[in-house]
């Protein structure tokens, strides 16, 4: 049972993210290839703190998604000035430079040992140890995210970053602030990615920048398309489905240590599938 | 014929934009395609150049059922068109369009080659070196006429080429696609708003309205018809 | 006293090609001028300029006696002048309604605060703008299309909901960019009655338009762009007979 809570529980903080990516880049248009990044911000921020005893969770939370909103607003600005394969190639150096500092900073990080023994979740002194107490935060956490996303959907605000996505000078032209909305959407998003990796960090209590690399960037790319871009139901489907699948990898007797590119091979064919036969995904639109 | 469509219908998706589409362009005539805006023209086009399957009826060229023949191969075999909207390459300069078509569409005997385009509209001669999607929207308009009729198509399919053309140079376009039919056999198929000057231009025209066929004639017998309430 | 909209000493280079070369007119308020000229005379670049999409490298902008030097395009758009675009810029995946929402004016709920944490007057403030935005659409006639795709409707229909889209911005001079081109004999009547149904309104129109009937039907003034520049300008009548001019963009009669 504690095997199938984990399952919920990990599905539930990368809804958080598939929201983030997904209004980044399905919504607005903003094709990031280093939302991970600003994850392991988010989980690393919230590690220290915990790990010093300087503050206690919430108030960590806080800093870290602070810090996130800040961090994503600076890597979305190049998007202002470079647009389309420009940005995604910016993006993804970003990434990559995101990854050398968390392996090789081992003051903040523990560079590629990781930081183990990050003390659990605790709300207002009390702490949740169990399983069960975690996937309720969790749950609210979530369930929080969904109801932002769905207002900010349904609200003008949402209906603006969707014009932005298809014709940015017209929404000029219309007499529109491209650039506050763009930012805030990015601030959004990275708001949303900073409390997914606080809450990532202290449920696993290791983290180490495997969590966080490229991989990860693309995994979160990958459940935007699967799931389907643009609507609160593929930021939640995407993150389920693909995270099941390599439970139900390890149904099927394959040794131990190709469990991993296995489980890649999968995510990437996928990505393909989907791109090519259903770009509209599960339960979305076209990216 | 050069070009005969029997029964043809198509659309996207559910909806079924054009049904029992049924007529002919002899070589060297050109017929306009007339109607209002949504009476399916520009989908009876895209069916003639295969950017979408028909869902009944028969598309033939030459005497030859098209069927599910590849654009490109459509095009090898001359038919050609102006798309709506334009038709070309904005990263690459205008020199750099005309080439491109030119290399793929020959150059043997008589047929239309770049310096006729040139000579068409000198003022593409004079941004040879410009980007093409940097120059005003009637000069990109005159170069995807010029890319259209490179090499001399047997049948060219013109998408509202007239738009946002000044007025003498709807004129010239006009003149020169009358010449290329009469002297080299090109059979063309005009859909155009400007009904005027369409009417002057053409030899037999077809209105369509709501995706049907509802008038087929020689010019003067379409001014002398009732079809106008449809426009 | 100073013009309604007044361009001076416009030069703007691309390049090596003088796309704009002292241009300078002026416009009087409640008219319909068209601008008409050779393609490629600077006609598309003028109204770049004058929205604040390109900044000239001299030359100045003034719009009721107030200079737009610099301005940002939703500044310009704040001060009272909007334009469309010939190739219309339409939100293709977005309905007929919500593309004239984004033109209104920005209201509540258009920053993420306040659609997170005051949905419910979010929403109240929403519905009281949809229906100022049915109001444009019924405006140009395109009400009974409000829940329809823009993808899904006729070239004649996205013509006519540039134009509602235009009017929710609320400016009062209204720049169009080939308004009537690539329309059917009916759809032209249809938008030619709508722009002087908004000169009636107090709108002032600059109007680029190559159709001659057009220009003859509509125009109150008519401005000639060749090459950068002002070549000419008069009544419909003046600029259609003057024989130079004829030769270079009139033609023969069409």
């Amino acid at each position: 049972m504690d095997y199938f809570y984990s399952y919920l529980i990990l599905a539930e903080i990368y809804v958080l993210l598939g929201l983030s990516t997904n209004l980044l880049v399905g919504v607005v248009g903003i094709f990031s290839v280093s939302q991970a990044a600003v994850f392991g911000v988010g989980a690393y921020i919230v590690s220290d703190f915990l790990l010093s005893g300087t503050l206690s969770f919430l108030p960590a939370l806080a800093v870290a998604a602070v810090a996130c909103i800040v961090l994503n607003v600076l890597l979305t600005l190049p998007s202002l000035r470079v647009s389309g394969d420009y940005f995604v190639v910016t993006s993804f150096g970003i990434q990559l430079l995101a990854t050398a500092v968390f392996t090789n900073w081992t003051g903040g990080t523990g560079g590629a040992n990781g930081l183990p023994g990050v003390p659990p979740p605790d709300l207002f002194g009390f702490p949740l140890e169990e399983t069960r107490q975690i996937l309720g935060f969790t749950t609210v956490a979530a369930g929080l995210g969904c109801l932002a996303f769905w207002l900010a959907m349904r609200a003008p605000y949402g209906r603006l970053l969707k014009a932005i996505r298809e014709d940015e000078l017209a929404v000029a032209a219309a007499g529109k602030d491209v650039l506050r909305a763009k930012v805030s959407a990015a601030a959004l998003a990275g708001a949303f990615a900073g409390v997914a990796g606080g809450v990532y960090a202290t449920y696993m209590s290791f983290i180490d920048p495997s969590s966080f690399d490229l991989d990860a960037s693309v995994l979160l790319l990958t459940m935007v398309v699967v799931g389907g871009a643009r609507t609160l139901a593929g930021s939640i489907v995407g993150p389920f489905v693909l995270l099941a699948l390599p439970q139900l990898l390890q149904l099927v007797a394959i040794p131990t240590t190709v469990a991993a590119s296995a489980r890649q091979l999968l995510y990437g064919v996928l990505l393909i599938a989907f791109a090519v036969f259903r770009p509209q995904g599960l339960a979305g639109e076209r990216l | 014929m050069i070009l005969e469509l029997a029964g043809v219908a198509a659309g996207y998706g559910s909806k079924t934009v054009v049904s029992d589409l049924s007529f002919g362009v002899e070589p060297g005539q050109i017929v306009a395609l007339l109607g209002h805006n949504g009476a399916g023209k520009t989908t009876t086009l895209k069916t003639v150049m295969g950017l979408i399957a028909p869902r009944a009826g028969e598309v033939r060229f030459d005497g030859q059922a098209l069927g599910r023949m590849p654009v490109a191969e459509r095009v090898a075999r001359g038919i050609r068109l102006l798309p709506e909207g334009r038709g070309i390459f904005p990263d690459l300069t205008v020199a750099e369009n005309i080439d491109v078509v030119a290399a793929r569409t020959g150059a043997q005997g008589a047929m239309l080659k770049p310096a006729d385009v040139y000579a068409l509209f000198p003022v593409l001669d004079e941004r040879r070196a410009t980007r093409s999607g940097s120059m005003s929207g009637g000069q990109q308009q005159m170069l995807a006429f010029g890319l259209a009729i490179l090499g001399t198509p047997r049948c060219l399919m013109l998408d509202e080429p007239s738009i946002g053309l000044q007025p003498n140079l709807v004129e010239r376009l006009f003149g020169q696609v009358r010449d290329v039919c009469r002297a080299h056999g090109m059979a063309a198929l005009l859909v155009e708003q400007n009904v005027a000057a369409a009417m002057g231009l053409a030899d037999r025209v077809v209105i369509m309205n709501n995706g049907r066929i509802v008038f087929e004639g020689l010019p003067e017998e379409a001014r002398a018809s009732n079809v106008w309430h449809y426009f | 006293m100073s013009a309604y909209l007044e361009v001076s000493g416009v030069n703007q280079r691309f390049g090596g090609l003088q796309a704009l070369n002292d241009c300078g007119f002026a416009i009087a308020q409640g008219g319909i001028t068209c601008m008409v000229g050779p393609n490629g005379a600077g006609k598309t670049t003028i109204f770049n300029v004058i929205t604040g999409f390109l900044r000239p490298d001299t030359g100045h902008v003034a719009f009721r006696g107030r200079r737009l030097d610099g301005l940002r395009p939703q500044a310009i758009v704040a001060a009272g002048i909007a334009r469309s675009f010939q190739n219309l810029r339409l939100f293709v995946d977005l309905t007929a309604l919500e593309n004239v929402l984004i033109g209104l004016p920005s209201g509540f709920g258009e920053a993420p605060l306040g659609a997170l944490f005051r949905p419910f007057h979010t929403a109240r403030l929403d519905r009281a703008r949809r229906a100022q935005a049915m109001e444009r659409l019924e405006h140009v006639g395109l009400a009974d299309r409000a829940a329809e795709k823009v993808r899904n409707l006729s070239y004649g229909e996205q013509k006519l909901l540039t134009v509602a889209r235009l009017l929710a911005t609320g400016a009062e001079l209204l720049l169009l960019d080939e308004p009537a081109s690539g329309l059917a004999a009916g759809a032209l009547d249809q938008v030619m009655a709508l722009l002087r149904r908004l000169q009636g309104e107090g709108k002032t129109l600059l109007v680029v338009e190559h159709n001659t009937r057009v220009v003859q039907q509509i125009a109150d003034h008519v401005l000639f762009l060749h090459q950068g520049h002002l070549m000419a300008e008069g009544t419909p009548a003046q600029i259609i007979a003057d024989p130079a001019l004829a030769e270079i963009y009139f033609g023969g009669a069409l």
